[in-house]
C-alpha cells in the first residue's frame, strides 16, 4: 500500500506474517489492508482465544491485538503469549482505547512491546507494525508483575528473597520462602486446556493474598505455575500456622475453572531463611531456598494432607528436585521410550503386511505361475470400499428420521438409580461437581446416587462425599477395596442399588436435567437398556478436544442410531447407558474384557435383549485434550473390540434370538470394522504392481471409470459424515462451524488413517498379547509412591466407553 | 497495495456502512427505552474504536462520549436520545 507511504524506507517485509486480532471486523479490515499493502501476509482472530488458536498453527512475525475483547482480552492474550516458549519473543503492538488511557501501562507492563491508541492514522500504525518486525521484542524475563494475578515475576521475588535474606542475617530476624501448589492442577490444564492455569492462578493469588494476610508483593508464580511466597519477619511457628490457614482455606472452597465447580488441594513446602549462617559464611541464595521449599512441597505431595511440609537437610535426596516432579525415573522413561519403538516397529509391521507382503505375493504369482490376480482383486477392493462408504452413507440417511421415545411411560416412573463410576485419584478436583449435578436431576420417582470409586489411597475428598451423603441420604459413597476397573466398581455398586433401573456414567459425566424420565420412556415400553448421546464440554480446551466434540456427534447422532435402524440393535458405549437393574444383575460387567460395556451389550443381544439408541438423551463429559491423550484412548478401544469381535462373532452367529439382518448386522459390526483398516491399505499394493507390471506409473490408465468413481464416492464419506453430524448435533456443537470445517480437514487427511493405523496395530498388539496400558492423561498428577506408572489393567476413567 | 489512503478507507466505509447504522440503531433502541443495554454498549465500543479511524472525527468523539457513558452504567434516554442524534450528524458530515 503507498496508502501507508512507509515503503520507502521501510525494512522489507514482503511475506511476513502479521496476527490481526479484534472483535471489530472494520479495524480488522483497515489493519489488514494497510499492512497487506505493505505485502504482509495477514491471518485475523476474534479474539484471544482464537488468537491462540491461530499461534498453534503458527507463529506470526508480528500481533497486532486490540484489548478490549470479549471472551479472552489482549491481557490475557500477551500473558500467554509471553509464557509460551514459542511466541515469548513476537513482537506485539496493541490498539488501545483513548478512553482508558490505563491500558497502555498495564499492555507495556505485560509484555507488549508498543502500542497504537485508536482512532488511529493507519500510516502511523502500519509504520510502527513494520518496524517492531525487525526490532527485538521487550525481553519477558525485565517484566515484573503479570497484571492478571496481580503477582511478581519470579525473577523480582528472588530479588526481594536475596534482599530479606541480607536483612535476616543483619538483624537476626527470621524469615521464610514457601511454595504453594495445587495437586490437582496438572489433572485440570490436561481436561480443560492451559487456561485452567490462569483460572486456577487468578483465584489462588486471591485467596492467598487474603488468608496469609500478606501483601502480594511478596507473591509470585514461576515458570512452572506454582506459587513462590516470601513471609518476612515470620518465626517457624507463624510461619507454619500461617500456611496452614492458607491451605485448608484453598481446599475447603470451591474454584471455577474452565466454568466448573472444582476443589482442589493444595501442596504446601517452605524453607527458613537462616538468620544466623555461622561468621564468615553466607547463607543460601534466593535460587536454593526456593530450591529447598520446592522440594518440602514434592514432599507435601506425597501425603496431600494440607500439612506445610518445612525443608530439613533430611529431606533432599528423598523426593525428585525442584521442577523434576513430574519427571519420570531413566527406567521409566527408558519404558517409555522402548515402548513408542514397539509401536513404531508395530506400525511398520502392518504396513509390511498390508502393503509389502501382498505387492510380493502378486509379483511371486505373476512372475512364478503367470497369474495375475490384479483385476479380480481389484474389483473385490473396489467392492468393499464401495460397501463400506454405501454403508456409511446409508447410516447417515437413516439417522436423519430422528429416534424418539415413546411419548409416554408405560407405566409410572419407579425408583432409579445412577451408578458413577470413578478412579479417585483422577477424579478427586472434579468429582463433587459431577455428584451434585446427578442430585439435581429432574426426577420424581426418587434417584439414588451410587459413587462407586477405587482408590489406591485416601483422598480428602472422601470426607467432603461423607459430609454430602449425611446431608443428603440419596447420595451413597461406595469406596470399592481391592478394585482396579471399571466394572468391579459397577459391580460392587449393584449390590446397593435400590432402582429399578440403573444409569451407568463415567465420573466426568453431566446428564441433561429429564434424562432419567426419558430413559424410562424407553425402558418401560420394553427395551432392556437405551444409550443416550455423549456431547463433549470441553471443545474449547485444544484442536483434539475440538476434533473429539464433532466426532462424538458424528458417533451419537449419527452412527449409533442409524446403526441402531440398519441393524435393528444398538450398543451400550459404557457411559450414559441406562440398564433394567435385574437385568444388569445378571449380565454384570466382565472386568478382562478392555471394553466391558460392548462386551455386556453384546452378550445382552446375543440373548435377544433389546438396545435402543436415543440420540436426545444427552449427557456431556470431558474429552482428550492431546494427541498423546488421544491415541491411548483409541487404541484402548480399537484393542477392545477386536477382543470382543474374536469372542462375539461365532456367538452371534450361533444365537438363536438374532434374526438374519441382526447377524449381518453383527458381521459388519464385528467383522467388517476388524478387516476393514487392511482393506483400506489394498488399493497401494495392488496399483504398486499395476505399475511394475506396465513398466511404469506413468503407463497406468488412472481415469479407468470405475477408479475415478470409487475414489469419488469413497472421497464422498468425509464430508458426508461431517453433514449429518453438523444437521444432527447439539445446539451447542452446531454454534461451531469453525470446529466442522477442521473436523473435515483434520479427518479427511489425517484423523481417518490414524484410526486405521490404530486399528492394524491393536490387533498385533492384542495378538501379541500386550496388555500393558499407560494411565495417562492422569498419571501425570502428583502420584503416591507405591502407585506403579504403568498398570497392568485399565482404570476405570481410561477403560470407559468403546463408542 | 497501490492507490492512495484514503481512496482505500473510503472503498472500505462504503463496505462498512450499513454495519455502523447498525449499530447506532443499537443505541437508538436503548435511547427509545427498548434493546439491550449491554449489545448498545458494545456496539458504542465498537464505533468509538473505529470511526475516528475512518477519518469520521465528528462521529468519533460523540461515539467516545457514549461509550464512556454505557462504561458508567446506564445513560439518561434524554440525553442517550441527544447523543445518537449528533452521533447521525457526524455521520452525515462525513470525512473530517
Amino acid at each position: 500500500m503507498t496508502a501507508v507511504q512507509v515503503g520507502r524506507d521501510a525494512p522489507h517485509v514482503r511475506g511476513r506474517r502479521a496476527l490481526v486480532v479484534d472483535d471489530d471486523e472494520m479495524v480488522v479490515a483497515l489493519v489488514r489492508a494497510g499492512l497487506e499493502g505493505e505485502g504482509v501476509e495477514v491471518v485475523t482472530a476474534a479474539d484471544g482465544r482464537e488468537a491462540l488458536d491461530q499461534l498453534a498453527r503458527s507463529v506470526p512475525d508480528v500481533v497486532v491485538s486490540d484489548v478490549n475483547m470479549p471472551g479472552m482480552d489482549g491481557f490475557a492474550l500477551v500473558s500467554r503469549l509471553r509464557a509460551e516458549p514459542a511466541t515469548r519473543s513476537v513482537p506485539l503492538v496493541f490498539l488501545t482505547s483513548r478512553s482508558h488511557a490505563d491500558d497502555v501501562l498495564t499492555g507495556l507492563a505485560l509484555g507488549a512491546d508498543d502500542y497504537v491508541r485508536k482512532p488511529f492514522e493507519l500510516t502511523e500504525l502500519v509504520a510502527r507494525v513494520v518496524a517492531k518486525i525487525h526490532r527485538p521484542p521487550v525481553p519477558v524475563d525485565t517484566l515484573v508483575r503479570d497484571v492478571r494475578t496481580g503477582l511478581l515475576s519470579a525473577s523480582r521475588l528472588h530479588e526481594e528473597i536475596d534482599h530479606e535474606a541480607g536483612r535476616a542475617a543483619r538483624t537476626g530476624r527470621p524469615a521464610a520462602v514457601a511454595v504453594l501448589d495445587v495437586a490437582e492442577r496438572d489433572q485440570l490444564v490436561e481436561r480443560f486446556g492451559a487456561r485452567a492455569d490462569d483460572d486456577l492462578a487468578v483465584q489462588v493469588a486471591q485467596r492467598v493474598g487474603v488468608h496469609l494476610g500478606s501483601a502480594l508483593d511478596r507473591v509470585a508464580r514461576d515458570a512452572a505455575g506454582r506459587f513462590l511466597v516470601l513471609l518476612p519477619e515470620s518465626g517457624p511457628d507463624e510461619v507454619r500456622t500461617r500456611l496452614t490457614r492458607v491451605a485448608e482455606a484453598l481446599a475447603g472452597e470451591r474454584l471455577t475453572v474452565a466454568g466448573e465447580g472444582v476443589q482442589v488441594t493444595p501442596v504446601v513446602g517452605w524453607a527458613s531463611l537462616d538468620p544466623h549462617p555461622g561468621p564468615g559464611a553466607a547463607g543460601p541464595g534466593a535460587a536454593e531456598l526456593v530450591e529447598r521449599a520446592t522440594v518440602a512441597a514434592d514432599a507435601a505431595t506425597l501425603h496431600l494432607d494440607l500439612q506445610p511440609v518445612r525443608w530439613t537437610p533430611a529431606l533432599a535426596g528423598t523426593t525428585p528436585p525442584a521442577g523434576r516432579r513430574a519427571r519420570p525415573s531413566r527406567a521409566a522413561r527408558l519404558r517409555t521410550v522402548l515402548g513408542r519403538l514397539r509401536t513404531a516397529w508395530q506400525i511398520a509391521l502392518t504396513l509390511l503386511l498390508g502393503v509389502v507382503v501382498p505387492f510380493a505375493v502378486y509379483v511371486g504369482l505373476y512372475e512364478l505361475a503367470g497369474v495375475d490376480v490384479s483385476r479380480p482383486l481389484y474389483l473385490v477392493v473396489v467392492g468393499a470400499l464401495l460397501l463400506t462408504a454405501g454403508a456409511i452413507w446409508t447410516e447417515g440417511f437413516l439417522a436423519l428420521r430422528a429416534t424418539r421415545p415413546p411419548e409416554e411411560p408405560a407405566s409410572p416412573p419407579p425408583p432409579a438409580s445412577a451408578v458413577i463410576a470413578a478412579y479417585l485419584p483422577n477424579e478427586a478436583a472434579t468429582v463433587v461437581e459431577t455428584v451434585e449435578s446427578f442430585l439435581r436431576q429432574d426426577y420424581p420417582a426418587g434417584l439414588q446416587v451410587v459413587l462407586a470409586y477405587n482408590t489406591p489411597r485416601p483422598m480428602a475428598v472422601e470426607d467432603t462425599l461423607a459430609q454430602l451423603a449425611l446431608r443428603d441420604p440419596r447420595l451413597l459413597p461406595l469406596r470399592v477395596e481391592g478394585s482396579t476397573s471399571k466394572a468391579q466398581n459397577v459391580n460392587a455398586a449393584l449390590a446397593h442399588v435400590t432402582g429399578e433401573f440403573v444409569g451407568v456414567f463415567d465420573a466426568d459425566h453431566h446428564p441433561d436435567a429429564g434424562s432419567f424420565l426419558r430413559a424410562w420412556r424407553w425402558l418401560s415400553h420394553g427395551y432392556d437398556v437405551v444409550q443416550g448421546h455423549c456431547v463433549i464440554r470441553n471443545g474449547d480446551a485444544s484442536w483434539v478436544a475440538r476434533t473429539n466434540a464433532v466426532e462424538f456427534e458424528s458417533i451419537y447422532a449419527v452412527s449409533h442410531p442409524g446403526r441402531a435402524r440398519l441393524h435393528r440393535f444398538g450398543i451400550f458405549g459404557g457411559s450414559n447407558g441406562y440398564w433394567r437393574t435385574s437385568l444388569l444383575r445378571q449380565v454384570r460387567m466382565h472386568g478382562f474384557m478392555l471394553t466391558e460395556d460392548i462386551d455386556s451389550s453384546l452378550r445382552v443381544v446375543e440373548e435377544g435383549g433389546r438396545i435402543a439408541s436415543d440420540p436426545g438423551l444427552v449427557s456431556r463429559e470431558l474429552a482428550p485434550t492431546t494427541l498423546a491423550a488421544l491415541w491411548n484412548q483409541r487404541m484402548r478401544w480399537a484393542q477392545g473390540w477386536f477382543q470382543v469381535s474374536r469372542k462375539h462373532l461365532l456367538r452371534a452367529w450361533r444365537s438363536p434370538a438374532l434374526s438374519l439382518r441382526q447377524k449381518l448386522g453383527m458381521t459388519f459390526l464385528l467383522g467388517w470394522r476388524e478387516v476393514y483398516p487392511w482393506l483400506s491399505l489394498q488399493m497401494f499394493p495392488l496399483v504398486a504392481f499395476m505399475a511394475w507390471r506396465e513398466g511404469g506409473a506413468d503407463r497406468l490408465d488412472w481415469l479407468v471409470p470405475v477408479f475415478v468413481l470409487t475414489t469419488l464416492f469413497t472421497a464422498s464419506v468425509g464430508p458426508g459424515q461431517t453433514l449429518f453430524a453438523r444437521r444432527l448435533a447439539v445446539p451447542e456443537i452446531r454454534r461451531q462451524p469453525g470446529w466442522f470445517w477442521r473436523y473435515l480437514l483434520v479427518s479427511s487427511f489425517v484423523y481417518t488413517e490414524l484410526k486405521n493405523v490404530i486399528g492394524r496395530v491393536a490387533q498385533v498388539k492384542e495378538l501379541m498379547g500386550e496388555r500393558e496400558w499407560k494411565v495417562t492423561p492422569r498419571a501425570t498428577a502428583p502420584a503416591a509412591p507405591t502407585t506403579p506408572a504403568v498398570v497392568a489393567t485399565p482404570t476405570v476413567t481410561e477403560a470407559s466407553g468403546a463408542r | 497495495m497501490p492507490g492512495d489512503p484514503t481512496a482505500l478507507v473510503e472503498q472500505l466505509w462504503a463496505q462498512f456502512l450499513p454495519l455502523v447504522h447498525e449499530r447506532v440503531r443499537l443505541i437508538e433502541e436503548v435511547a427509545a427505552g427498548g434493546g439491550d443495554v449491554a449489545t448498545a454498549g458494545r456496539a458504542a465500543h465498537n464505533l468509538a474504536g473505529s470511526l475516528g479511524s475512518y477519518g469520521r472525527a465528528t462521529a468519533s468523539s460523540v461515539a467516545r462520549e457514549l461509550d464512556l457513558a454505557f462504561t458508567a452504567g446506564v445513560p439518561d434516554q434524554a440525553w442517550l436520545t441527544d447523543a445518537v442524534r449528533r452521533l447521525r450528524e457526524g455521520l452525515e458530515v462525513g470525512r473530517a
